[in-house]
């Protein structure tokens, strides 16, 4: 299955990070392009001709962000791309980065154009060492050719906290607190960094940005599904031959993704379950392969295309085993701020393990069930109201995996 | 301020575009449970006990918090509502040491069982807040009994290290309304909240209090929930000195207590004269119970003439009676300490009074009497401890146990006299408004009065640490556009 | 209690770079960033230890960590455990006996194209294997 390269579209074509490759390979043509063109008409090609969804996992109509930070009058704006990547299984934004961090500080440059912001910063996770190095650089090198048009760039390192990923909470972190969201409204685009109008956008809706305004919305939208054009870059792990990125168009399915390009389970063994959409997504079984990978047709089966990370997992696996990994991650990872997932993601992770461990009973399951009904309508924020989703996932359509470590007697 | 129509409980409701759901629904008699929300502070929204359903929202949304949208539709309470805020209560009940009903003749108690308002029966109790819990009152509206999780032992030891303010981790709710007030009202930020997700603990940089910016002011203590901050007590001890032969018990009862008391007893103003608690305290054996009018005057007399004295036309006179104030000012501005100057406060002349004059009157040695001060300003309790002025201090909460304990009925008990020093001395009017706190306020800005000594002087009394920390900024700039500033914590 | 850094210093980036020259986040170094930041100490340290990568105490010579998030999981990161385990007679968040090694957990490095991940003294070692471990455990000494 060959790959439609857009936000990937100079990997291993160029020297990462040389910004003379960057553009003999055409790039900084669109940035140009876009400083010539009329505000209004550069945010109307993103938000209604081209709409162009955020890559991060939310999807939001990238455009009408942009024009949401546009319309409020104030000297002081930001652009803020999201490079926290913490999503298990999701890795698309580091392999951009560190093959072509200019087209992520192109899209940046335009991004802050449009909506009138002097001021930009990139969040990295603290863990990317070599993406924070290159995109240092890359910036220094704009700086240097003079195509920066007044805007301020720099990188900020996060320093190990998924949440932060969590736009409200990347805020917080970025102004030097603590990385615990806030409440929404008022949303970053009105009131976000230092109370100013900010757009926040995640690494490959920047890298994705440049092409539209090259080539324009018509070419856009003749790629992949009609809600949701264009091209994503899926992550592929766990039990599957080719574990790498792959670029390809939003109406593919998910069987060409797994089978075609990842090659299908290895040592003969059966695919049992995929989880699309890192930690905090449901799991998808066998016979759902042929869904498209567009961000409506997963939600259409009660699944979510997310971040595009793809987990492949294999009959050699019991699911519980699975949860105890996703359950403890989120407890270790809640920010603490809210009782429901503070205290919720501890027990839940406290619970899981000591079924997974054959302690468990059923009295124990049907705890896990309460917190599947609590934890979505209590959180504060999207991280806790997303904890529960993967082991409501689970119970569902493996009942018989927790079934069987289950205790036979009630307490 | 224009209004907003919206649906609350099925009834209309008709409220200001800036409230939240949860103004308008107390403005409207309905009722929201809370926790971690203080009046006076921004709201958190981090408790989710006041989460309500709006119509068109998957999640549920904090009343606290979201303001109100015409034509909202809202539903306060319904059957998943109930179920989650009780899951809520057993999730923070889980780690919470629950060590307030360890009633010896039930066992182990249900809900249904106590009635902690005014329980005799059992004296073992541990938890210092047993009974006027805010966690404990909904647990017990919520009929929270059997917890589903395995309890966590209590692993915190309790902070004593202040012997003023002491701190159980071990009850903390992490509501943060300490940590809001230290910091954001108080400007001294000792309290602060550390590491993440279920380690999330509120503590102070350092291994304890006394070893950080604390000041004793007690402002934690007046907003914690539980029983996770409180005030030192010492009930075994004055009960015991009430009761001892040979000693004799002097009390002084601060105004200060009404407010604090009023709430824990649910009695009316009205209804709660201060001389039903120098009955209450006769009736468990104290000596003599003096009021505070009389130390009060003479306290004020001696801070007047200083202010007096000391007026001058370069720079304002800062006085101050707060034992944390002043210790708030050698720690963050030590190059004005030295112009800052002390009056007594009543608790300080009510103790030179009873060991010197008194005493001498009474034909007793000082060290016969036991001097304890019911206050509910807690800096005195930090004072006393450095100064000697009393043996103890009191606050409304410990004079609630205490009258719990030994049966004293506040809504039944008749009046008794307060015994006096001898006639009140008349105090100005405007020096004791300058000159005395009144209700602790959480405001950001200074009161400006005037008063007419010297053909009239402005004058700017500074009601938190906050207020003091902003007017000593200023006063250092040379700045400050004030005859005399009073100094609050 | 005025900065004393540019307007527009991140405090996230300072830590590190306090981190990396005391080694972890001593008491001076936090009073360092405090009086740079216009902070208290207790601010300081409210924000440092919500971070994961941010010590406030002395690590130990050679630090083990290995993923656990759900793609390390599934290509096997427990059999690794139970190697790393084995080798030095302690169980995951323990250090040893004489403090040299210690075993953590750490949340997904975004590597999990070569699962399983372990960092070794911070450097990422990838594509881990049971038989691997003892090689490992020998160059983190070195």
């Amino acid at each position: 299955m060959q790959e439609t390269r857009i936000a990937l579209r100079n990997m291993g074509k160029i020297i990462p990070g040389r910004i003379d490759d960057y553009i003999a390979a055409g790039g900084y043509e669109a940035l140009k392009k876009a400083r010539l063109t009329d505000r209004m008409e550069l945010l109307e090609l993103l938000e209604r001709s081209g709409r162009l969804r955020g890559r991060g996992g939310a999807a939001f109509n990238t455009g009408m962000k942009w024009s949401s930070a546009f319309a409020v009058d104030s000297k002081e704006k930001y652009i803020i791309c999201n490079a926290d990547e913490g999503e298990p299984g999701t890795y698309k934004d580091r392999v951009i980065i560190e093959s072509d961090p200019h087209t992520v500080i192109e899209g940046m440059l335009i991004g802050a154009y449009a909506i009138g912001a002097d001021t930009g910063y990139i969040y990295c996770r603290g863990e990317y060492a070599k993406s924070i190095e290159l995109l240092n650089k890359a910036i220094a090198q704009v700086e240097e050719a003079g195509l920066g048009g007044g805007v301020k760039l720099s990188v900020a390192a996060g320093a190990g906290s998924y949440v932060c990923g969590e736009e409200t909470a990347l805020l917080e972190s970025l102004e030097g607190k603590r990385g615990e969201p806030r409440l929404k409204p008022p949303y970053p685009t009105t009131s976000g960094f230092r109370g100013k109008p900010t757009v926040v956008n995640n690494v490959e809706t920047f890298a994705t940005v440049p092409c539209i305004v090259e080539k324009g919305a018509a070419w856009f939208r003749s790629l992949g599904a009609d809600s949701y054009p264009g091209t994503k870059v899926f992550s592929l792990s766990g039990d599957v031959v080719n574990k790498t990125c792959f670029e390809l168009p939003t109406d593919v399915t998910l069987r060409q993704v797994v089978e075609d390009c990842g090659g299908g389970v290895p040592d003969g063994k059966k695919l049992k379950a995929i989880q699309v959409g890192g930690s905090s997504c449901a799991f998808l079984l066998p016979e759902q392969l042929d869904t498209a990978m567009d961000f409506d047709s997963m939600r259409a089966v009660d699944a979510a295309l997310g971040s595009g990370a793809i987990l492949v997992i294999d009959d050699s696996h019991n699911m519980v085993d699975i949860m105890v990994a996703i359950t403890s991650f989120f407890a270790h990872e809640s920010c603490g701020k809210c009782t429901p997932c503070r205290e919720g993601t501890y027990h839940m992770a406290q619970v899981t393990q000591k079924i997974a461990d054959g302690q468990g009973t059923g009295k124990d399951l049907e705890l896990l069930k309460r917190f599947v009904e609590y934890l979505p309508a209590n959180c504060f924020c999207p991280l806790g109201q997303s904890a529960a989703i993967a082991l409501a996932s689970a119970i569902k359509l493996f009942p018989q995996d927790f079934a069987v470590r289950l205790q036979k007697e009630d307490e | 301020m224009s209004m907003v129509k919206l649906e609350i409980d099925g009834r209309l409701v008709v409220t200001g575009k800036d409230k939240t759901i949860l103004e308008a629904a107390r403005d409207n008699g309905i009722r929201i449970p809370t926790l971690c929300m203080l009046k006076g502070l921004e709201p958190r929204a981090s408790c989710r006990l006041c989460v309500v359903q709006v119509e068109g929202m998957s999640a549920f949304a904090p009343a606290c918090a979201t303001r109100v949208v015409p034509g909202m539709v809202v539903h306060t309470t319904n059957e998943k509502i109930r179920k989650d805020r009780k899951t809520t209560l057993e999730l923070i009940l889980s780690r919470h040491a629950v060590d307030c009903h360890h009633c010896l003749r039930n066992g182990h108690s249900y809900a249904a069982d106590l009635d902690p308002v005014f329980c005799e029966m059992c004296f073992f109790c541990d938890c210092v807040r047993d009974g006027f819990c805010e966690l404990q009152t909904l647990a017990r509206e919520y009929e929270v009994d059997e917890l589903p999780y395995q309890l966590e032992p209590a692993r915190y030891e309790t902070d004593c290290s202040t012997g003023v303010v002491f701190r159980n981790p071990n009850k903390c709710v992490n509501c943060r309304r300490c940590v809001d007030v230290c910091k954001q009202v108080q400007s001294v930020g000792a309290l602060g909240v550390q590491n993440r997700g279920a380690k999330t603990i509120v503590a102070p940089v350092c291994e304890n209090l006394q070893e950080s910016d604390c000041v004793q002011c007690g402002r934690c203590i007046d907003v914690c929930p539980t029983g996770a901050i409180f005030a030192q007590e010492k009930i075994d001890e004055v009960i015991y000195y009430a009761h001892q032969y040979g000693t004799v018990t002097v009390a002084q009862v601060s105004a200060d207590i009404l407010g604090r008391l009023g709430e824990l007893t649910k009695l009316k103003p009205a209804e709660l004269d201060l001389r039903k608690v120098a009955a209450g305290l006769k009736k468990i054996g104290f000596d003599y119970v003096m009021c505070e009018d009389y130390a009060l005057a003479a306290a004020l007399q001696v801070a007047g003439k200083q202010l007096e004295e000391n007026l001058s036309a370069e720079n304002p006179v800062m006085m101050t009676a707060s034992h944390s104030a002043e210790q708030f000012v050698n720690l963050e501005f030590p190059e004005l300490a030295g112009q800052v100057i002390s009056y007594p406060s009543a608790q300080q002349q009510f103790g030179e009074l009873v060991s010197g004059e008194w005493a001498q009157a009474q034909g007793l040695e000082p060290s016969a009497i036991c001097k304890i001060s019911v206050t509910q300003t807690h800096t005195n309790a930090a004072e006393a401890l450095h100064n000697g002025s009393v043996n103890y201090v009191i606050d409304a909460n410990e004079l609630y146990r205490m009258f719990l304990r030994t049966g004293v009925n506040l809504r039944k008990i008749p009046v008794k006299e307060f015994d006096c020093f001898g006639e009140v001395p008349a105090v100005d009017v405007e020096l004791r408004q300058l000159l005395t706190l009144g209700v602790p306020e959480m405001t950001q800005v200074p009161q400006e009065l005037t008063i007419s000594m010297s053909g009239g002087l402005k004058v700017i009394k500074c009601q938190n640490l906050g207020q003091t920390r902003r007017m000593l900024e200023l006063v250092k700039h040379k700045k400050a556009d004030a005859a005399v500033i009073t100094l609050f914590a | 209690m005025s900065k004393t850094v540019k307007e527009d210093a991140i405090l996230l980036n300072a830590m590190h770079a306090a981190q990396a020259r005391f080694g972890y986040l001593t008491d001076e170094a936090v009073a360092e960033l405090a009086a740079a930041f216009g902070l208290t100490r207790a601010e300081v340290v409210s924000i440092a230890t919500f971070y994961s990568m941010l010590q406030m105490t002395a690590p130990p010579p050679v630090c083990i960590q290995i993923c656990k998030s759900a793609p390390c999981h599934v290509a096997g990161a427990r059999e690794v455990i139970a190697a790393l385990e084995a080798e030095l007679g302690i169980t995951m968040g323990e250090t040893t006996a004489d403090g040299r090694y210690r075993l953590e957990y750490v949340e997904c490095q975004g590597q999990c194209q070569d699962a399983p991940t372990i960092l070794l003294n911070g450097r990422l070692c990838s594509g881990v294997t049971p038989g691997r471990v003892s090689a490992l455990l020998r160059e983190g000494v070195e």
